[in-house]
């Protein structure tokens, strides 16, 4: 295992891993507070202060497929794609985690005030969850793509252009996926509004969404990047 | 089913005398929704008594409703799974559960200002009165509850632990001799615990309470200022669950007054005849007519189909097993009168989605068992609980469906055959299914648009807004498929043409609705989002299955069941608690956002019918 594909590990589960801790500590916190009041909700504060965990284990299958997989990687070509699965599902899930903490905070604090918004708060709180999703679908491809967990490539025959199109394909959905923290303030502004009108929820969820649509140019540039070097 | 039921608007004139009777029957059947009576006879009027009544009767509502909120709730698991405990009351003294409405809230708001009280000094059920005089026995030989003194004696209540009677007997002794009486017996707290009753004379008792401190005494104390608790307050359990049914039941008859009060509101009076207006649903317009005919009413009834552009309440009318998703329609909201009601298509993709995202025989084995436990507790309770109950099982169902066909279980652990595709192994191919599902279902959503603009005669938005855009959508896949796989020249041209058509059309109709072409790429793009959620879901099972299966292989097959079947069996518990979230939210929100923006305008006001519980 070379330094990349040691740095492409430590990205996976650290950047991610701080977004979960960030996410956590933001929902742990309005949680502990609401139960103290409240105990009959502590399995709804439960249910958004798990979410905010996700992306840390997306992070954890991703580092433990590069490590199970990718532990003969020397040569330079294979491990650069790696780093940049590794930085992929990293970084989104360090956006992601801190989106679905600040969007699950907001949902904490309504389901304090009304028990009934539990479902409608939840669809917000996990809207910041499509960026590390995408960032674990780069993450997977270019993993394949470099013929490891049974893809289609020669293992650790990467050509120049593929491990420089990986790098640029993580770093176009990384940059993109900064749009999870945006999901998540402007979900919890959303959830407030619930408060006042519950019947606002299905126009509330297209605004939300239209910041989403930036992740998704990064994941389809992505996807064609990598379609073009034939590592998809 | 695929338009809300025909409304029929009645119009009706009934004696004022058989006015109560009417409404008291019509709402037992529950098919009358009671309107404002827009073209009332100008000698009509309103009856402001009523709306005071009306007012009223919310207050108690309302009132009933801060009481409920501060009983004691459940968990959230066991809200959802557990059944519901209570039969059903009949409500045959409705009246005089309304007269006394007042009388039962007083009452129930005593009982918990008392159980609150309990509550904040952590003694409200013996069991903490136990372990509270448990705990001060730990340091101290007795715990007093009451002191009495007179000019010649002085009575002590207390306990004290069973192993320390001797103890407290030499105590006594020592100090006393035996100028005092002790009697001892169980307490009904806690076996070990005897309650204890101590009389000796005043002027012994200084020399006492010394040799009692040197022990140690404790004294329970807790209410503010200090001083003595009244144990038998604390002694008496305060039953919440019976507040909880008292004040249910009387919101219960009060509901059914507000909504009867509601009606009556909106009736016009003359002197001797009422006149009122309202919504049915065509098939139940012979059901209103049969009860007129048959309960004896002077009356005379108008049942007219409405006019055009007036807006209807909607009733949704879907056959029982798509029923079930109408609350996932109404949750974006209420798809006006004349339109398409989305929800049969949507129970159809909703599943398919779902069972894609989460394609795993055992995960959807894991989620059926839930839904239906869920469907035992929470859907025996409440409509709206056992919709959801039937979505999850159908949604598990379809997990297993295509669970069976991408060869997953348990993330590879047990082997079955691919019967279709493994979209992990193949995820170019399922990013191609993904994209074209997206495509035929945003077909769809236009196709559903163009058919809601014709109903509601906008021809020009149905060209503009709706086939302008499928023949542009068609036409650059026809070009883009021609660059990738070289279709033919045909079908390039034939592509070009139908592209640069919907262009013109859409700028020749709405040219500000040019900017919507990236939205369209985008949510096309968005359905990619299955392929990555399915992928995560395949991945991280596949994870947890390479940390089980080296210790189910290990050698020694029991351990290594346990152990790795163990592993699996709460790792899996964990994905399907997760993921199935997850694959929930973002179906759900496949369909809010790329498939309903097509054609759904949710302006439509629900149907709701006068309804009168027939147990009252």
């Amino acid at each position: 295992m070379d330094v990349f594909t040691l740095a492409s590990v430590l990205s996976a589960i650290g950047f991610s891993g701080v977004g979960s801790i960030l996410g956590i500590a933001m929902t742990a916190s309005v949680s502990a507070r609401l139960v103290a009041e409240k105990p009959e909700r502590f399995g709804m504060a439960l249910v958004f202060t798990v979410l905010a965990e996700t992306p840390v284990i997306y992070g954890l299958l991703v580092a433990l497929f590069i490590i199970t997989s990718g532990w003969s990687v020397n040569d330079f070509h294979a491990s650069l794609p790696l780093l940049g699965s590794g930085v992929s599902v990293g970084l989104t899930g360090l956006f992601s985690g801190i989106g679905i903490g600040i969007a699950g905070s907001a949902a904490i604090g309504a389901i304090s005030e009304r028990e009934g918004l539990f479902g409608k708060s939840l669809i917000f709180a996990v809207l910041p969850e499509s960026i590390v999703i995408y960032g674990l679908l780069i993450s997977i491809v270019i993993i394949r793509g470099v013929g490891l967990l049974g893809g289609v490539g020669t293992p650790y025959q990467v050509s120049n252009e593929a491990a420089y199109a990986s790098i640029i394909s993580s770093a176009v959905v990384c940059v993109t996926g900064g749009s999870g923290y945006y999901l998540g303030k402007t979900g919890a502004k959303a959830i407030s509004s619930l408060l006042k009108d519950e019947d606002s929820f299905g126009k509330s969820i297209v605004f939300v969404v239209l910041i989403e649509s930036i992740a998704i140019y990064g994941l389809l540039i992505a996807i064609l990047l990598l379609r073009g070097v034939r590592m998809l | 089913m695929f338009r809300p039921a025909r409304m029929k608007k009645v119009k009706l004139l009934l004696p004022l005398e058989q006015e109560d009777r009417f409404l008291e029957e019509v709402g037992r059947l529950g098919i009358l929704q009671v309107k404002t009576a827009e073209k009332k006879p100008l000698e009509y009027g309103y009856d402001g008594k009523i709306v005071e009544e009306r007012n009223n009767v919310l207050s108690l509502v309302r009132r009933c409703d801060t009481v409920l909120n501060r009983l004691p709730k459940e968990g959230l698991i066991s809200q959802l799974i557990s059944k519901s405990g209570e039969a059903p009351i009949p409500l045959t003294r409705e009246s005089e559960i309304y007269e006394n409405a007042q009388k039962i809230l007083n009452d129930a708001e005593d009982r918990l200002n008392k159980w609150e009280k309990l509550k904040e000094l952590r003694l409200s059920t013996r069991k903490q009165l136990s372990s509270k005089i448990s705990s001060l026995l730990r340091d101290n030989l007795i715990v007093i509850k009451r002191l009495e003194r007179t000019d010649y004696l002085v009575v002590l209540e207390g306990w004290v632990r069973n192993r320390d009677v001797d103890r407290l007997v030499k105590a006594l002794s020592d100090a006393v001799k035996d100028n005092c009486l002790l009697s001892l017996e169980e307490s009904g707290l806690d076996k070990n615990i005897l309650s204890m009753r101590l009389a000796t004379l005043a002027l012994h008792y200084p020399v006492l309470e010394t040799a009692l401190d040197t022990y140690g005494v404790a004294r329970l104390t807790g209410m503010e200022g200090g001083g003595e608790l009244n144990i038998e307050d604390v002694e008496e359990v305060v039953d919440t669950g019976r507040v909880k049914r008292e004040v249910s039941l009387l919101r219960k008859v009060l509901s059914t007054r507000l909504e009867f009060l509601k009606a009556k509101e909106n009736i016009a009076r003359s002197k001797s005849s009422a006149y009122l207006e309202g919504w049915v649903k065509e098939k139940d317009a012979v059901k209103l007519s049969s009860l007129l005919e048959k309960g004896g009413y002077s009356y005379k009834l108008s049942v007219e189909a409405p006019e055009p552009g007036e807006e209807a309440p909607v009733a949704l009318d879907n056959p029982r097993f798509i029923r079930s998703f109408e609350i996932i329609t109404l949750m974006f909201g209420t798809p006006a009168y004349r339109q398409i009601d989305p929800t049969p298509f949507l129970a159809i993709t909703y599943t398919i989605f779902f069972g894609l995202m989460f394609a795993d025989v055992f995960d959807g084995l894991l989620l059926l068992a839930f839904s239906l436990l869920l469907y035992r507790g929470l859907g025996s309770r409440s409509e709206n609980g056992r919709r959801l109950s039937e979505i999850l099982i159908a949604i598990s169902l379809s997990s297993m469906f295509f669970g069976f066909l991408s060869g997953e279980f348990m993330g590879g652990v047990v082997k079955i055959p691919v019967l279709w595709f493994n979209g992990f192994e193949d995820p170019m191919y399922f990013l191609q299914l993904a994209v074209v599902i997206g495509i035929i279902q945003i077909t769809i959503g236009f196709i559903l648009g163009f058919v809601n603009e014709l109903l509601s005669r906008r021809i020009k938005n149905a060209l503009g807004e709706k086939l302008s855009w499928l023949i542009l959508i068609y036409g650059s896949i026809m070009v883009l498929l021609n660059f990738y796989y070289s279709s033919g020249e045909f079908f390039l041209y034939l592509g070009s043409i139908l592209a640069a058509s919907g262009l013109i059309l859409i700028i020749i109709t709405s040219p500000r609705d040019l900017i919507e072409i990236t939205r369209i790429i985008s949510n096309i793009v968005s359905y990619t989002r299955i392929v990555a959620i399915s992928i995560s879901h395949t991945g991280i099972s596949r994870a947890f299955a390479l940390l089980a299966t080296p210790l189910i292989y290990s050698g020694n097959i029991i351990i290594g069941l346990l152990t790795g079947g163990a592993i699996l069996f709460i790792t899996h518990v964990f994905i399907v608690f997760i993921e199935s979230f997850i694959a929930f939210a973002h179906s759900l929100r496949l369909h809010f956002v790329e498939f309903f923006s097509k054609f759904f305008e949710p302006r439509g006001n629900v149907f709701k019918p006068l309804y009168v519980d027939p147990r009252i």
